[in-house]
């Protein structure tokens, strides 16, 4: 645990809420009607509980995508709202996994 | 200070609004709690800074601190579980028995 | 016009907007093809009540309804977790009487 991290990483999760939600209500204003959604599979490579249970908390609040379920191998069911910008949620997801793994 | 506070009200209003406008509009269960749990989130993630700067005080610093945990980490929870028991059992309903 | 009155008159269009915003869930809950539809439905209309509790404490300086809100906000969470153990043993239940 290390407290500088911790605070650093509260500060960057304001931010990702801040333009998820921005992105989403922009999505709902302007084509709510045609959205292409779907589930994807994506495998953590964090070992410990605690860390698994943060990355499945905070991956709903990342823009665009909706933790669902977690198997026994760590492999995490998430629904995107928009497989356009899926590269972008996956980039977001991978720089959370870093600030997870080095902060617990 | 005053403009600062208001014009935070507004819009957290706005999209809380925005919020209903998707549960009404999405033709999906999945989207539908998307428009819940970021939208409504942030709305009132908004809504419990602009309490803050009214107030300016450390006893309802500390309160906020402990809605903004519960509702940041509580709705997720909640819809994941929800999300979870209805893929399941529709699955299980109609799938290989 | 000051700080003060602007603060008031947005405080009460934010209520108003609040208001009507209350009612787009409503026309959901009352016309959701399942039962999941009603449920997320009821937590946007509890989302929107909270978010007129915020509000009213801040139009009203009631430093009160905060603890409300904390209550309120933590039955929120745990009514739609009860509602889903509820679902699920509804859906094996039904699962298991149709075969």
């Amino acid at each position: 645990m290390k407290p500088l991290y911790f605070i650093v990483f509260w500060f960057y999760y304001l931010y990702e809420l801040l333009k998820s939600g921005v992105s989403l209500a922009f999505t709902i204003v302007v084509r709510s009607r045609r959205i292409w959604d779907g589930e994807i599979t994506y495998h953590t490579t964090l070992t410990k509980p605690i860390q698994v249970v943060l990355l499945f908390n905070l991956v709903s609040m990342t823009p665009g995508t909706l933790s669902i379920d977690i198997d026994e191998d760590n492999n995490m069911l998430i629904h995107v709202v928009d497989l356009a910008q899926l590269s972008d949620a996956i980039a977001s997801i991978k720089r959370i996994e870093g600030f997870i793994a080095k902060m617990v | 200070m005053g403009y600062l506070i208001g014009i935070i009200i507004i819009s957290a209003s706005l999209l809380v609004f925005i919020a209903g406008i998707g549960i009404l509009r999405f033709g999906d269960l999945y989207a539908r709690m998307h428009a819940v749990t970021k939208v409504s989130s942030l709305g009132m993630v908004l809504l419990l800074l602009a309490v803050n700067l009214y107030f300016l005080n450390w006893g309802i610093f500390i309160k906020t601190v402990i809605i903004f945990l519960t509702v940041v980490f509580m709705a997720p929870v909640a819809a994941h579980l929800l999300a979870k028991v209805w893929r399941n059992g529709n699955d299980n309903g109609q799938g290989d028995k | 016009m000051t700080g003060e009155t602007f603060l008031h008159d947005s405080a009460i269009v934010g209520i108003i907007i609040l208001s009507v915003s209350m009612v787009l869930p409503a026309i959901r809950l009352f016309k959701g093809p399942s039962l999941p539809d009603r449920v997320v439905a009821l937590d946007q209309i509890t989302f929107g009540f909270v978010a007129i509790m915020l509000t009213d404490a801040l139009l009203m300086r009631h430093e009160v309804l905060l603890d409300v809100v904390l209550i309120i906000s933590f039955i929120l969470a745990l009514g739609t977790m009860i509602i889903s153990v509820f679902l699920h043993k509804h859906l094996k239940r039904n699962q298991r009487g149709g075969e």
